[in-house]
């Protein structure tokens, strides 16, 4: 390949860097031991306690008010649950669709906003940036305006084309569908931003060198961009696996999980057995479960990506 | 004829990206219509699309039924305290796993990449019983600390760092600089889009966190602007003409954040040091 | 492997702590009748609660509060609806640490909430509420009491259902809402209302709430659970209930609105003529569409059979004081206050449309008067007259779960097309694999 990654050609770590100075305290040695020191100290106190905590409540159940050991009970019950395996399945879909529509448009809007000529760039990228803003409470009144089947703007413009209306919050698969488009209508510039700034850090020669080898734009997109970028992909494509396993506002605010649970998101229905029905057990159960699918998940998107690490 | 052709790519191009921030917005658009509208306005078949007058109607509801000022205060002062140390905790720790090999680096990042995975819903509950014992609950620290580990920008940075040659910091090092100074001289300046996002998504992050602060604050004098906006809604029902004047009001200020820190975006290629 | 015993022994040395911490008593029970004697009981309460009944209790019962109990102070905190609930879940699930001494709370909710934490709620019959049982509805006395029959809430507002219509479209149909006793006449005159005028007779939020299906259950005496808390949706009267359901939407008259918006929108814009549901909409009305005024009537919630009943109950709210507040007797008296006391009731109604669960005022001159909004109509009498026959229903704890259920099954049937028959099987079996309850 001509142009290989910025990482390929680094040397690895720091072991030729000789200890000239004596017994100094900072060095090449301590430094990352220094640099993390505040994040792990505050890790160690807020998020291994709470961790720990849910993890052994996950084999707990809570009778008349006490908790009492349950062993492997809420797993077991997790894995004979069908609204559990319904709510797997509509994340699974919405990672394998979602996901991949929302980065392709991310991608596209980075490139068409870093591009050299373009006027009024700053209002096109908080214009794109602004869903993310809008609270979801002042969207779901709209939505409801444009989608109901019977009433909707959407549908009133469809007949009037001829078309046949469609059920966006009843009919079949579509609230899935409808809960796609709002999360990639809600996503998508924020993932452009962090793309924005990922481009950024391409070096400008080489998009010279291959004009003057007279590549096109396109080739230059997929032999230059796309690689280059390949880091800051990764990082926007493994939040976005976690998000759509995570994913709550929008079902909870437009769907609330039905029609019977098509739109039933995992971090959902956790939530309905944490908050509503206080079994934090089984919840917790729910949890480790996504915890642990979205991890293998997001290893076998570093070794796709061939980051070594 | 070359030329002509471009003209057209560019015409296609402004045409889609018009299209597109125009079908973005309209929610937020719809926000603004709803603040200077009447309550139930916003239910009306066919919506209304122009905006209405009763914005100082909503406004003087608006302050008797929060306080919504205070509460402006308390949302800045946590975002602003949150957002400063959170890019220099960022900062440093995407700059240890991106260019020191160290004992212990792949465990360590592997642990925080998990703990991101874990929904917050489920940590809420032993978090606020930290606090209860720590009897730390209704403090800015106690909204400020325990989001301080914010994996996502960690990682961003430690991506973006990769870019940076190693040649770079060995040169440095040859001049017999100090690992500081390196870090904050040479390492740093050249971060500033990615610095720039990260400080967008902190802010952002802190700015609409709800369910903690919502927990965890228990007067209406320490509300953020998500809780003091959430005390507005009924079993069923909200205000709507107070509920969009709230969000748009709390909205502004992210967007002065973004306007500000989105020209390093642009700030074209790093400073002089990479080359190649 | 020198990192996994480490991992081994923290794990264990968190065990213990954790095995230690939970074991946090919670305060005695047993609580003192409060002093009838104003003045002897002094200190400061916080008091939860959201929308209405906060504007209710900080503009109305405080003032009044303060005069008759100086040495008292009480601090307000407005907090939304599903965010009250939110933040006594993490302080009743900590032990009681940072909860007010009194909070608003869903009568529905109420039992989930009273059994998952059957500490965390003080008992109020010995400290003098036994006193006012006979002035609230029995149906609402019986959902505030914990599993030893004690009660635990103060009643505060009720949801008496019946049906709100539109006169100026059942005129244009030429269909007297007098005629219509069963839901029988009430589809057929919502296939009237529909051919003439293109109005849906029944606007529901398919897929987001059972209330409907609730609704058609109570008023046949029936709910989800018997009285000894089995799931109990094998039922005729079940059956009924959907088969009605079914036949609205295949008359087309049932017209889905999805959300709480989508239906306010539909209400606001006549895309329905009627809305059985509780008293409680009338505040929505008056509020987001103040230009339908004069052209909202009631009329009674109709019957499966002449003779039946016509009275249900939708909502309704509590007071209720929590173990861990260090002044259960201001707080006693602060409740009592707000939720047994005429005149503090007739002005909840007047001032803020919360409608009292308090019987005794009933007899008030305010209930006969004429409501401008509603066709000049008594409507707050008839809500009244409503409240007397509401026939008493088990929540039991595990009410959040069947109507989880219920809704679901609901928009199976009206959107799936899946029979009754099928609908009923599916809740018994998901109701009782979620909750682990025997079925009927």
């Amino acid at each position: 390949m001509q142009y290989s990654l910025a990482e390929n050609n680094e040397p690895k770590g720091n072991g030729q860097v000789k200890g000239k100075r004596k017994t100094k305290f900072v060095t090449a040695k301590t430094m990352p031991y220094l640099l993390l020191a505040p994040t792990l100290i505050l890790f160690s106190i807020f998020y291994v306690y709470p961790i720990i905590y849910s993890v052994l409540l996950s084999f707990q159940t809570r009778v008349r008010g006490e908790y009492v050991f349950a062993g492997l009970k809420n797993y077991s019950r997790m894995i004979q649950d069908p609204i559990f395996y319904k709510a797997l399945g509509n994340s699974m879909i919405i990672l394998v669709i979602q996901v991949p529509l929302m980065l392709t448009l991310a991608v596209l809007m980075a490139v068409a906003l870093n591009s050299s000529f373009l006027k009024l760039k700053g209002l096109f990228r908080i214009g794109f940036f602004s869903p993310v803003l809008t609270s979801l409470v002042a969207a779901s009144v709209i939505f409801m305006l444009l989608l109901n089947k019977d009433y909707g703007l959407l549908n009133y413009v469809l007949t009037s084309i001829g078309l046949k209306p469609i059920g966006w919050l009843s009919d079949g698969y579509w609230p899935l569908v409808t809960l796609i488009i709002v999360t990639t209508w809600r996503w998508a510039g924020y993932n452009m931003v962090i793309l924005l700034a990922g481009l950024q850090n391409i070096s400008n020669d080489l998009y010279e060198a291959a004009s003057i080898d007279g590549a096109s734009k396109v080739k230059q997109f997929f032999y230059i961009t796309l690689p280059q970028l390949k880091p800051v992909l990764l990082v926007t494509f493994i939040m976005s696996t976690i998000g759509s396993f995570q994913l709550f506002d929008e079902p909870y605010t437009l769907t609330g999980g039905g029609p019977n649970n098509r739109t039933l998101t995992l971090t959902l229905y956790l939530y309905q057995h944490g908050f509503t029905y206080f079994d934090f057990g089984y919840a917790s159960a729910i949890t480790y479960a996504v915890v642990l699918i979205v991890a293998i998940l997001s290893i076998v998107q570093f070794k796709l990506a061939g980051d070594k690490d | 004829m070359k030329q002509r052709n471009q003209t057209l790519q560019k015409t296609l191009l402004y045409l889609a990206l018009i299209i597109g921030v125009l079908i973005t917005i309209i929610p937020f658009y719809w926000m603004i219509i709803g603040a200077t509208n009447k309550s139930g306005d916003v239910f009306n078949i066919p919506p209304t699309f122009l905006p209405g007058s009763n914005l100082l109607d909503n406004l003087t509801n608006l302050n008797e039924s929060i306080l919504i000022w205070k509460s402006l205060f308390n949302s800045l002062f946590i975002a602003i305290t949150y957002t400063l140390i959170g890019m220099l905790l960022c900062a440093s720790a995407g700059y240890a796993f991106a260019k020191f090999d160290f004992k212990g680096r792949n465990v360590i990042f592997i642990v925080l990449l998990l703990s991101m995975m874990i929904p917050y819903q489920a940590t809420i509950i032993p978090l606020f019983q930290l606090f209860a014992k720590l009897d730390w609950m209704n403090t800015y620290s106690a909204v400020i600390l325990p989001q301080l580990v914010y994996v996502f920008p960690i990682f961003l940075m430690r991506q973006n760092m990769k870019a940076l040659p190693d040649s770079l910091l060995e040169a440095a090092r040859i001049d017999s600089a100090g690992e500081f100074y390196i870090f904050f001289r040479i390492a740093l300046p050249t971060m500033k889009p990615a610095l720039a996002a990260v400080a967008i998504f902190l802010f952002n992050h802190q700015w609409n966190n709800f369910m903690w602060p919502l927990v965890v604050m228990n007067t209406k004098d320490m509300f953020t602007l998500p809780v003091a906006l959430s005390t507005l809604a009924g079993q069923d029902s909200i205000d709507y003409g107070q509920a969009m004047l709230g969000t748009t009001i709390s909205v502004l200020p992210v967007i002065v954040i973004f306007l500000f820190m989105q020209k390093h975006f642009v700030s074209g290629i790093l400073g002089g040091a990479v080359k190649g | 492997m020198k990192r996994f015993k480490l991992f081994t022994m923290l794990l264990i040395t968190l065990l213990i702590v954790s095995a230690c911490s939970s074991g946090n008593s919670n305060s005695d029970n047993e609580v003192a009748a409060p002093s009838d004697n104003p003045g002897e009981v002094s200190g400061d309460i916080t008091v939860w609660a959201w929308a209405l009944e906060a504007e209710y209790l900080s503009k109305t019962v405080i003032p009044a509060f303060a005069k008759q109990y100086p040495t008292i102070k009480v601090n307000m905190e407005t907090i939304g609806n599903d965010q009250i609930y939110d933040k006594l879940t993490a302080g009743l699930a900590a032990g009681g640490s940072g909860l007010p001494d009194v909070t608003q709370i869903a009568v529905n909710k109420l039992p989930t909430f009273v059994n998952q934490f059957p500490k965390g709620f003080q008992e109020i019959s010995n400290m003098g509420f036994d006193k006012h049982i006979g002035d609230f509805p029995e149906s609402t006395i019986e959902a505030v009491k914990n599993l030893d029959g004690n009660v635990i809430a103060f009643p505060r507002d009720l949801g008496p259902v019946a049906v709100f219509y539109r006169v100026d479209i059942f005129e244009q149909a030429g269909v007297d809402p007098s005629k219509i006793v069963t839901w029988d006449d009430y589809i057929a005159a919502g296939k009237v209302v529909k051919e003439k005028t293109g109005v849906s007779m029944i606007g529901n939020r398919i897929g987001n709430q059972d209330d409907i299906l609730r609704i058609m259950l109570q008023q046949q005496g029936k709910y989800y659970f018997d009285a000894e808390g089995k799931i109990d949706v094998s039922t005729v009267e079940m059956n009924r209930a959907l088969t009605k359901i079914k036949e609205m939407n295949e008359a087309g008259i049932l017209l889905n609105t999805s959300n709480w918006d989508g239906q306010v929108a539909a209400m606001k814009n006549g895309k329905v003529a009627t809305n059985p549901d509780a008293v409680w909409w009338s505040g929505t009305m008056l509020d987001q569409m103040p230009e339908l005024s004069g052209k909202w009537g009631t009329f009674p919630l109709p019957v499966f059979k002449e003779g039946g009943v016509h009275a249900a109950d939708n909502g309704g709210s509590a007071l209720t004081i929590l173990s861990s507040s260090k002044n259960k007797e201001a707080a006693y008296l602060f409740s009592e206050f707000a939720s047994a006391n005429t005149e503090m009731q007739l002005k909840a109604l007047e001032n803020h449309g919360l409608f009292p669960a308090y019987k005794a005022v009933y007899d008030e001159p305010y209930f006969n008067q004429n409501q401008e909004y509603f066709n000049n109509q008594p409507v707050f009498k008839q809500f009244a007259e409503v409240v007397k026959e509401i026939p008493p229903v088990n929540f039991t704890e595990s009410n959040l779960v069947a109507r989880q259920v219920a809704t679901d099954q609901l928009s199976a049937l009206i959107l799936e097309g899946a029979s009754p028959e099928k609908v009923i099987d599916n809740m018994k079996k998901q109701i009782s694999q979620q909750t682990g309850r025997e079925a009927n």
